[in-house]
């Protein structure tokens, strides 16, 4: 029954962010990659496979982080904003299921979106005859992983802050996280204990988007495969972190005055 | 509408005179280079085209570090870590020759200093990461399309040519050597008064065909070069500048032209004077000692060089 809520929901969603063509900037973007990688190629690309994969890693990365947060940060204020959540709660669903089904709509179509721009950044590649290795597969995987946690959280976000603040904090972790984390690990070095799990605490709280991207490994040459305890680790920290946020974000939800 | 659009066109139109004015055309025009600044950076401020191809050179220099070392990220040992004694692990033997300091770690820790217990092990498995046991660099060949393409983005970027051609000169061959210097001669004409490109001209030359005449010329150019711009060379070009002095002495040493090197020699001491090379070249062992005796005077002049 609920999972009829749910489809509902994520369909709506789906079919604002058509309405709103987002997935045209997409495909836009996608068609962008093409002609760049095509010029790329008159340059020529022997010797350049490591350059092209990482440029296809980095704009893949760059454009659905981009849309997933901007898709999720204005989904429920947009609807509260514009009144459209009064009909939506007239009906027999809680906040709660709103929310799930909001959430899911938000990931879906970031999964389409990046979906698309990964079809079309691997034609690029294809064309220019680069070789594919079984890392790209799980580099598509994680990524998905990682714009699922990014989407909760921005969600999250969009309960508390107003849309602009929330898409700006999310983007300053999607893409300032794992700077954060480092020097984390820099200042750990000599810090007294009391700082020590302060920055511990600050380690296990902050998103770590960065384990979601195998970037560094898919652009270069020879990296095994990531081993199966990576990513099923991964899959749990995703759950985890993404179910921790909708929480918060239900708790805000809920004594939000609508 | 229509009116607007005549404004801009007419704003447009203005600009486009105005740029033209010689008062206007030497201040954005002005390929000087002045004191303290890259001159790499100084050309870029001249226009926003020149702006984005700077950046994306300087992306493409870091990305081709990034490369030789298969994706690894690499940071130098922070003034703490060096104060609190941190070791740090030779790179595995890969043939290669040491290719970054000694003093340099991964960016991403490894586990013996990495506080994150299971988030650190998930990282060290995402990333790219090598512990430095069995770190090793890809053929810099590999990185060389790079270079082209970085002086092909920014013609005025002298660290993607002096570089590149040291890539293409690992190949020993003659081959190798006239790609190089042909690589070259394309920096050169995009920077005629570069003394780096001019100094790695001569050095090939001299070290790769054994033509001292040819090196002289080049390095004299260099030299020539470096007194034009003396007062604006950046760090590079002065120590392109500094061992344009030490190779022509060696030259014109070399070429019997002994007149010419000790001229040489005290120009460039003049100019460098703390260099122990041009001060041990002034100072050369009277051929009357022994081999014993010579190499014993020259112990006693490199040590009087080096606390001058």
């Amino acid at each position: 029954m609920k999972f009829r809520i749910y489809k509902a929901l994520a369909r709506g969603v789906l079919l604002e962010t058509i309405r709103r063509k987002d997935l045209w900037v997409v495909a836009i973007l996608g068609f962008l990659i093409m002609v760049a990688a095509g010029g790329l190629g008159l340059y020529g690309m022997q010797g350049l496979e490591s350059f092209a994969k990482d440029l296809a890693v980095s704009v893949l990365g760059l454009f659905t982080t981009i849309l997933a947060v901007m898709n999720s940060s204005r989904l429920l204020p947009e609807e509260i904003k514009q009144r459209t959540l009064y009909p939506l709660l007239a009906r027999p669903i809680s906040r709660m299921d709103l929310l799930i089904g909001k959430y899911l709509g938000a990931v879906l179509a970031t999964w389409i979106a990046f979906a698309i721009l990964s079809i079309t950044t691997a034609l690029a590649l294809v064309i220019f005859g680069v070789h594919f290795e079984l890392i790209m597969v799980q580099y598509l995987f994680a990524k998905m992983l990682g714009l699922a946690v990014l989407c909760a959280v921005t969600l999250s976000f969009s309960l508390y802050l107003t849309p602009a603040a929330a898409a700006t904090l999310s983007f300053i972790l999607a893409f300032g996280s794992t700077m954060i984390i480092r020097a984390l690990v820099l200042a750990n070095d000599g810090a007294s204990p009391a700082t020590a799990w302060l920055f511990k605490g600050i380690n296990a709280f902050i998103p770590q988007y960065g384990l979601f991207d195998f970037g560094g490994r898919v652009a270069n040459i020879g990296w095994a495969p990531v081993p199966l305890w990576v990513l099923g680790s991964l899959v749990v920290y995703a759950a985890v972190y993404s179910a921790a946020s909708l929480a918060v974000a239900w708790v805000g939800f809920r004594k939000k005055a609508i | 509408m229509k009116a607007k659009l005549g404004v801009s066109l007419s704003l447009l139109a203005l600009l486009c005179v105005g740029w033209q004015m010689p008062g206007v055309a030497k201040q954005i025009g002005d390929t000087s280079k002045p004191a303290g600044l890259d001159a790499h950076e100084t050309h870029a401020s001249v226009s926003l085209l020149g702006q984005v191809r700077t950046n994306l050179s300087s992306w493409l220099w870091l990305k081709s570090d990034l490369y030789l070392h298969n994706g690894v990220e690499m940071r130098p040992l922070t003034e703490d870590e060096k104060k609190r004694g941190v070791q740090v692990q030779a790179p595995a033997d890969d043939g290669h020759e040491q290719i970054h300091a000694e003093s340099e770690v991964t960016i991403v820790p490894a586990k013996e200093s990495d506080f994150r217990g299971w988030f650190g092990d998930l990282d060290r498995a995402t990333n790219a990461y090598k512990d430095m046991q069995h770190h090793t660099h890809n053929d810099p060949m590999a990185a060389l399309p790079l270079f082209r393409l970085m002086t092909w983005l920014d013609p005025q970027f002298t660290p993607g040519w002096t570089t590149g051609a040291t890539i293409i000169a690992r190949d020993t061959s003659k081959r190798g050597t006239y790609d190089a210097l042909n690589f070259l001669a394309d920096g050169l004409r995009a920077n005629p008064d570069s003394v780096e490109v001019l100094v790695e001209i001569g050095y090939l030359h001299l070290t790769r065909r054994g033509d001292k005449q040819v090196a002289a010329e080049y390095f004299e150019k260099a030299r020539g070069a470096g007194q034009m711009n003396v007062k604006t060379l950046d760090e590079d070009e002065r120590d392109a500048f500094e061992q344009s002095y030490r190779w022509l002495a060696l030259c014109y040493r070399d070429l019997d032209q002994h007149e010419a090197m000790r001229g040489i020699l005290a120009e460039g001491l003049a100019a460098f004077p703390d260099d122990p090379v041009l001060a041990h070249l002034e100072s050369a062992a009277p051929l009357i000692l022994t081999e014993k005796g010579q190499r014993a005077w020259l112990e006693r002049e490199r040590k009087k060089a080096a606390k001058h």
